[in-house]
Parts: C-alpha cells; structure tokens; sequence
C-alpha cells in the first residue's frame, strides 16, 4: 500500500462530523480521483463490482478511465459507491481479490475504499473549486514537488478561512506534520493561537487548533486557552484544556487555571475552569477539589472528571 | 385500583380514527337502535371533578369543572343539573340557570345555581341515568362510573409534554419529521408519560385508553375503557410515569391510538394526549431473539486470532504501529496489548498478564452487559458447543451463538469493525472470518485501527495522555516493570490513592470501554441494526436529511445525546465519544434490541 507522505497516522479524533478523517483517506489511498458510479454486477452474493467512471484524476489513476470497485453489501462497511453520484473516491489497490476471484484484466483496474469516516465526500459541479477536491490537490501536490513552506502556508489558511469541516482536517494535518508546522512563521502562529483562543461557535476545530499549537508548546497558550473556558460550555473543551495544561505544565496547571478561578465571576465560567482542572488528572488538582465546597455540583463533576479512586470516593460522598 | 378490574363503566377511549369511527358508529347504530344497548366503545364518564370559587364554600356563580374520560359534546340547550348527576349525600348544584360549556374537548364546565350545597374534597359525583347533556363523539349519553371526589381546584391544568413509547424519543417515534409510525408487539413494550403541574400528581387516577379492543385477564376490554389497572407500573411520579404491557394484556393487530390523562391532586385534568402506533405480528422470522430453541443470543467474544504483529516506529510527533505480516503465536489482540504497555514479556511479578488479561475482559463483560442492558443477548468469553462448518452464517435456530474476534488490522485503512449485516437476525454469524466472500476481508473489531492513530500526534489527545504512561515506545513503563515491583498489588486494587494505580485502572477501562462499544456496534449489525427506511420499514438507517451524518446501516443521532456522546451505531466513532459514559444505543435501537419495537413485515 503506497504512502502519499511520508506520515505515520494518527490523530486525536477518529471522525465524527463530515470532514473527519478525509486526510487520513487521501494519505492511505494508492489512488485518489473524483468519479460517478455508472453501474454495478453482482459477482456473487457477496461481492458486488461498481463501475465508477473517472471524472477528475486527483493522482494515480494512470490515464484510466474507468475503474471497479469492490463492494460487500452483507457487511456493515460504512462507505460503499453510490450509484450516480459524483465523489471523492480515496482507493486502495484490490487487484489480488481480482486475482483470487477470477476476475478479468480488462474490466480492471480493481480496487476497494479506504475506511476512514468522510473519505467519499460530494463534489460538486466544479470539479476543480469543489473544497474537497482543492484539499485533495493541496496533500497531493505537497508529495510532488510543492515546496513545504507553500504547502504549510496554504494549510495555514484554510485552518483559519476554510469551509467547517475541512478546516479542521487542515489543522489536524498540521498536526500530524511537525514538519510542516516549523515552517509557519511567528505571525501565521499568532493567528492561530487567536484562533484557538477566540473561536466559539465551531468547538471541534477550536480543540483542533488547541492541539495544534499544544504540540509548539507556545509561551502562554493554557492561559490563552483558558479565557475561553466558561463562553464555551462543551465539556469536551473544557477537557482538552485540562489535558493540555497537564502536558505543557504538569502538576502546576492546576495552580495556573486556579489564578484565574480567581477572577471569574460567571457561574459556567467557574465551573468549566473545575472541569479543566479535573481533566488535568493531576494530584495538585486532586488536591484543590477536594479543598472546595462540598455542595458545589460544579466541584462534583470536576472531581468525577479527576477519575482517581479518591476523586471518585470524595464525588460519591457528596451526593 | 392498580392490580384489580376496574368497573365496566371505568373507561376512556381517545379520538378514533375516522375509518374506525365510523364503523363503530355504524355497528352501534345497528346493533343498539334505542336505549338498551352493550356499546363496542365505552361511554363517556366523569374521571376526575373539581370545584373552582371565590371562598372554600360553594357559592352561586361559582364553577364546577368536569373533566371526562373522552372527547364529549352537549346537547344543544341542555343544562347539567342534579337530574344528570349523582352526588353524594344530600349535595346539590342548586338551581343551575346556565348553559355547560365545553373548555377543552373534553373538560364541561358547570356554573353553580341558587341553593348549592356540596362539600369539596368530601362529596362524590358521577353521572347519572338520568344525563342527557354530555354526550361522546358517537353521540352516546354517558352514565355511570366510580364515584368521584369533587376536589378544589388550585387553578392550574396539569399538562402533558409527552407521551411515547419504550421511551423512543420524538425525533424516533414517528412524531417528529422523519415520519414513520412505531411498530410493536401486542404486548412486552412500556408507555411513558411526562407531565407537569404546579402541584403534585395523582397517579392513582392516571387514565391510559386505547382505540381499539384489548385483551385482558378481565377479558376484552372495549376502546376507551382505562387501562391503566391491568398495566404494570414501573414508576409513576409527580413528572413521569411508565407503565410495562404485561404478557397477560393483548392489544390486537393493526392501527392503535393510545391516549392519556393526568390528574393532580386538586382535581383538576389534563387534556388528553394521544399517541398512535401500529400493532403487528411478531413472528419468529420478524423477532430478532425469538426463543423457540435458543433461550436467547449469545455472543461468542474470540481474542485468538492470530495473523500477524506489530512494531512500532517514531514518526515526528508519536509512534506509528507498523503490521508485520506473519503470526507470531501470540493473539493479534495481545499483541496490541504489549504495544500500549498494558503488557510486557517478563513482568513482575507474573501475575500480571493474567490479572491485566482478567480486569480488561471483565471489564469489557460489564461495559456490553451494560450498553445491552435489558436485551435478551448474553456475552461470553468461553466458546459454546458447535461449530459453523464454514458457513458464514447459519440459521438462528439451528446453532447456539454467533461469535466475533477482537483481533488486529482491518483488511482497509481506517475501519475499526467489519460484522455481517442480518436484517432482523434471522441467522447466528461468524464476524471472525478473514476471508469473506473469498475476497480477502476480515471481519470483527480492529484494534490497530485505533491503536495506531492514538500513539501518533498530538501529544495531548487523551488517548496518548491515558496510554503513554506504560507504551515503552512513549517513553512509559509498561505494567509489571515498574521499578517498586508493585503493580500486582495495584492491578489487585491494594494500592488505591497510588497515582500509578489510578493510570492503570484508568487505561483498562477505557480500553475495555472503546472496545466494549466498537462490539456492540458490529454486534448491533448482526443482529438487524440498523435497517434503512423509518419504521415500520426500518429503524432510519440511511436518513441524512432528517439524521446528518447517518449512512446506509447507521444513523447518526447526536441532538438526542448530549455534547461528546453519540449513538453507539453512529457512522464513526472517535476514542473520546466512545468511552464517553453516555455514548450508548439511542433509543429507538435500544427498543429494537429489547424487543420492544420490530420492523419489516
């Protein structure tokens, strides 16, 4: 299975919303195109063969215009062609299973979908403008001959400008290149950290660029993540801040999120700034929680959050 | 009342359905022909009463409110006197001048005459032989029924937010705007009720009706009759009742309207709230766990396979965990194990991989036993008797289990899990094969899938915060190598305020967590979740229009889950939303899998 960059995977989220994981696909794919399923055969009643007409070559199709996809449609894939749409297809070479079943070179090239949640998005009329179709191009260009400042710099951009959705897969590629991320300059990670601090309405992308700028270790960056703690009521937020904090800071996180537990006034402020202290998972905000009033359920979930025996026991009692 | 038969006047039909409506009219019609007759629905009786005034002592001009078991009518010019009611002791409403009026469809309300005496919260009222002023939609005189006390009335209706069942929220249960009508079994299924009031509740007086003739202990009970007596009452309260369709109560097939009143303690009631659904017949082939032979579905979990291994490489920013080809004699699934530390060659003491081995498959054990809670589906970790001969599938009753392999990679980059899609669960299945199809596929949940993304970047993801205390390649200390040597004591639970232990217990059950609902996904799959259309066709699989981000087998159902949660047969699934404790089937597949609700016909 060939590499389009030379990444190991990973990330924190496994997809959720459409946008997801479509890099991971375009990275584990052999072939990336934009194509139409014009037709289906079932092979079997366990293999289905979709033809899908090639409309756009993002890479690898080799001048084909045409391909196969295998399909098993007694099994719970979660991406499977659909018959006359255009998509993004993310493939991965299937020629053995071709081999294996008997089937004809000629109604090749075979090849089966990558798994990863988003990787079949639509496209629309425009091929080429389509965002989908812009971010595939912008990975596959990056692997052939794209220098990695401009690619990094255009990324840059859509982690801040782009569409919901694709802008955090823009933000989670950075993440998962280190290399990439050494050549934004100081103003691009200004920008970002901003970003990562103001955004408030897309929560997903706003922990994306929080752990983005996390992995720069940038001077600052838990007390910058921490004003937003309260006007951003999503545990999950609240959460990635903790844990933030718990990597760049260790034990002293909890006294930096306490000096501004200090200062709140607002109610949901308080207690997600608990929360973010719970989440550090650290003894120091094992310590602190258990020093604060008893009756606050805001203390309560912090210390179910902290999810240490003593945490548990102290939460428990306070029913 | 509740356990006993209620009176044979005690009833209270909802609105029927045109069609039903007028066939019953039409059979009352023929059949009855005058005043003596046995209506096919119920009359229409006084089921809750309440006396509104300016003082505690009823005065002329002051209101009497009668609320009934049904919509009702009046008779045009007629007035509600004593001539129509029967109160209790010398009590009278005096000399009533004034016409009824109706205040909601089916709430009259009385104003008092000249001379009225009666005692709220003492004097009882039912209607009389002699009413000829409150009639139901079919135009029948309502007599008769218990007694009522006449209460005083604390000036608020209670209201009835909702009425469901099996718990099935709106956007489910065929109310919201993916249509569709919820299909049941004649009994089994429970009927929920929310409610409010700025008083308490009396749930003794609680009236659940239903359109159409339904069997009981007590016999057939005619639409509009209460039911609520021969229910059983799992919880009733001042917010919320639910109450379970015993086995002995049979609603017949086809079309029903089940409908609802509450009753504070003031006497005052709600309006009716109504809610419709579709009978149909639970056949073997339709019920997912039918019992003729197997007692119920049992889920084999197999950690064996073994078909290759893994290693690990630094990549900028975290570790990739590389597939080696080949089988090394130790389970795909260990394997992994000693990539995250949770495991190591020689530990000590030595105790530990089998205490390691024992906490997370228990732990898994009670997460599914958990997310299947109250669905006849059992869990085990030891293989029953048989074998599937090499079928992929074999009919349900003709083998014991269906098994699944937690094991390694999946035959695709990205997918956590494979499983055999079985409309209904009309077979057992095998979600261990490697070859399906003789296409090379391999079914069952893919650890590496995950494994491999969490130990790369970032840093701060709580998969790496939560493992790289013990993945030697994160720079850890693997559990059983800790330099004090006690982590048999911490995986025994002796050391509990030691940090150390609380990363291990931590790391076990979210793993166990992650897996535990990874499975009940696949498994869901192979026991008929979840088929596309709404019901009675399917479960919504597939609607993106009314459910974004569903697909075809899955819906994705995140409103009805609150922030960094998500239904269990959700299209995609990330670490942190699947060991999120609220993470679990929503509730319409949770009705599936209890039984409680089917699709197809």
């Amino acid at each position: 299975m060939r590499q389009l960059l030379p990444i190991g995977s990973s990330l924190l989220l496994l997809g959720l919303l459409p946008a997801q994981d479509l890099r991971r696909g375009l990275v584990d794919a052999d072939v990336v195109i934009v194509g139409r399923q014009v037709s289906k055969t079932a092979h079997d009643e366990d293999v289905v063969l979709h033809r899908v007409q090639v409309l756009h070559d993002v890479r690898g199709a080799a001048g084909n215009k045409a391909l196969t996809v295998f399909d098993w449609p007694n099994l719970s894939l979660h991406l499977r062609p659909v018959p006359r749409q255009s998509r993004l297809y993310c493939l991965v070479d299937a020629s053995a299973i071709a081999t294996r079943l008997g089937l004809p070179a000629t109604d090749g090239p075979y090849y089966k979908m990558v798994g990863w949640p988003g990787s079949n998005p639509l496209v629309g009329a425009e091929i080429p403008n389509d965002p989908n179709v812009r971010f595939a191009r912008l990975l596959a260009d990056s692997e052939s001959g794209t220098p990695p400042g401009d690619t990094a710099s255009a990324l840059c951009t859509m982690a801040l400008q782009g569409q919901a959705g694709l802008r955090t897969e823009a933000v989670h590629f950075l993440v998962e290149r280190p290399d990439l991320q050494a050549k934004l300059d100081h103003l691009q990670w200004s920008k970002l950290v901003t970003r990562a601090s103001g955004e408030v309405e897309d929560v997903v992308h706003k922990i994306a660029l929080a752990e983005l700028c996390a992995e720069q270790r940038l001077e600052g960056l838990l007390d910058a993540l921490a004003v937003a703690l309260g006007q951003v009521t999503d545990p999950e937020y609240a959460r990635a801040v903790g844990r933030i904090g718990k990597l760049l800071h260790g034990e002293a996180a909890t006294a930096k999120l306490e000096e501004r537990l200090r200062i709140v006034g607002q109610p949901q402020d308080r207690a997600a700034l608990l929360l973010a202290i719970g989440a550090t998972n650290t003894a120091s905000a094992l310590e602190t929680l258990l020093r604060l009033d008893a009756k606050d359920p805001a203390v309560k979930a912090a210390l179910n959050e902290h999810r240490s025996p003593l945490a548990k026991e102290a939460a428990a009692q306070r029913k | 009342m509740i356990g006993t038969a209620p009176s044979r006047h005690q009833r209270f039909p909802g609105p029927l359905p045109p069609r039903w409506a007028g066939s019953l009219l039409g059979l009352c019609l023929a059949a009855c022909g005058g005043s003596s007759h046995t209506p096919s629905d119920a009359l229409p009786t006084i089921v809750t009463a309440a006396f509104s005034g300016a003082s505690a002592t009823p005065s002329p001009g002051d209101t009497l409110l009668l609320f009934f078991s049904e919509q009702v009518a009046l008779s045009p010019g007629a007035l509600v006197t004593n001539a129509d009611l029967v109160l209790s002791g010398s009590a009278t409403l005096g000399n009533v001048t004034v016409p009824p009026s109706l205040l909601s469809p089916n709430t009259v309300s009385v104003t008092l005459g000249s001379g009225v005496d009666f005692v709220p919260d003492s004097t009882t009222v039912t209607l009389g032989p002699g009413n000829d002023a409150v009639r139901d939609t079919l135009g029948q005189l309502g007599t008769g029924g218990p007694p009522i006390t006449i209460g005083t009335s604390d000036g608020v209706l209670p209201t009835i937010a909702n009425v469901t069942i099996a718990n099935i929220d709106d956007a489910l249960n065929g109310t919201g705007p993916a249509g569709g009508t919820l299909q049941i079994p004649s009994n089994g299924w429970t009927l929920d009720v929310a409610y409010s009031d700025n008083g308490a509740i009396a749930t003794g007086q609680t009236q659940v009706t239903a359109s159409v003739t339904v069997n009981t202990t007590s016999g057939p009970q005619a639409p509009g009759t209460n039911l609520r007596p021969f229910l059983t009452e799992l919880s009733a309260n001042n917010t919320a009742a639910t109450y379970r369709v015993p086995a002995s109560v049979s609603f017949p097939l086809g079309p029903v309207t089940l409908s609802c009143v509450v009753v504070d303690v003031s006497g005052l009631g709600s309006a009716a709230s109504t809610f419709a659904a579709t009978v149909g017949a639970f056949t073997d082939q339709l019920r997912p766990f039918e019992t003729s032979v197997n007692p119920q579905q049992v889920w084999f979990l197999d950690f064996a396979r073994d078909v290759e291994a893994f290693t690990t490489s630094s990549i900028s920013g975290g570790v990739s965990v590389d597939i080696v080809g080949f089988a090394n004699t130790r389970s795909d699934f260990e394997d992994l194990l000693h990539v995250l530390g949770l495991l190591t060659e020689t530990p000590n003491p030595s105790t530990c991989t089998n205490l390691v081995l024992t906490r997370f498959k228990q732990n898994l054990l009670d997460d599914l036993a958990n997310l299947y809670s109250e669905a006849n589906v059992a869990f085990t970790l030891t293989q029953p008797g048989g074998s599937f001969g090499g079928n992929p599938s074999v009919p349900y009753n003709s083998f014991g289990y269906s098994q699944i392999s937690i094991a390694g990679s999946a035959s695709s980059p990205g997918v956590l899990g494979v499983a055999i899609f079985d409309p209904s669960n009309t077979t057992q299945n095998d979600d261990t094969r490697t070859d399906f199809g003789a296409s090379q596929i391999r079914l069952g949940i893919f650890l590496h899938t995950i494994v491999d993304a969490g130990m790369g970047p970032p840093a701060s993801s709580a998969f790496r915060l939560t493992f790289s205390p013990f993945a030697e390649s994160l720079g850890g200390v693997e559990i059983g190598t800790a330099a004090d040597g006690l982590d048999g004591e911490r995986l025994l639970g002796n050391l509990p305020a030691d940090p150390r232990s609380a990363q291990i217990d931590a790391a076990l059950a979210d793993l166990a967590r992650f897996t535990a609902v990874v499975t009940a996904h696949e498994c869901g799959h192979s026991v008929g979740l979840v088929q596309n259309g709404a019901m009675p066709v399917g479960l919504y699989g597939n609607d993106v229009a009314n459910f974004p981000g569903s697909s075809d087998g899955h819906i994705r159902t995140a409103a009805l889950f609150p922030p960094g949660a998500i239904n269990v047969m959700s299209p995609a699934l990330s670490y942190s939303l699947a060991i999120n404790p609220a993470t679990a089937f929503n509730k319409l597949n949770l009705a599936y899998l209890r039984e409680q609700v089917f699709y197809g016909n």
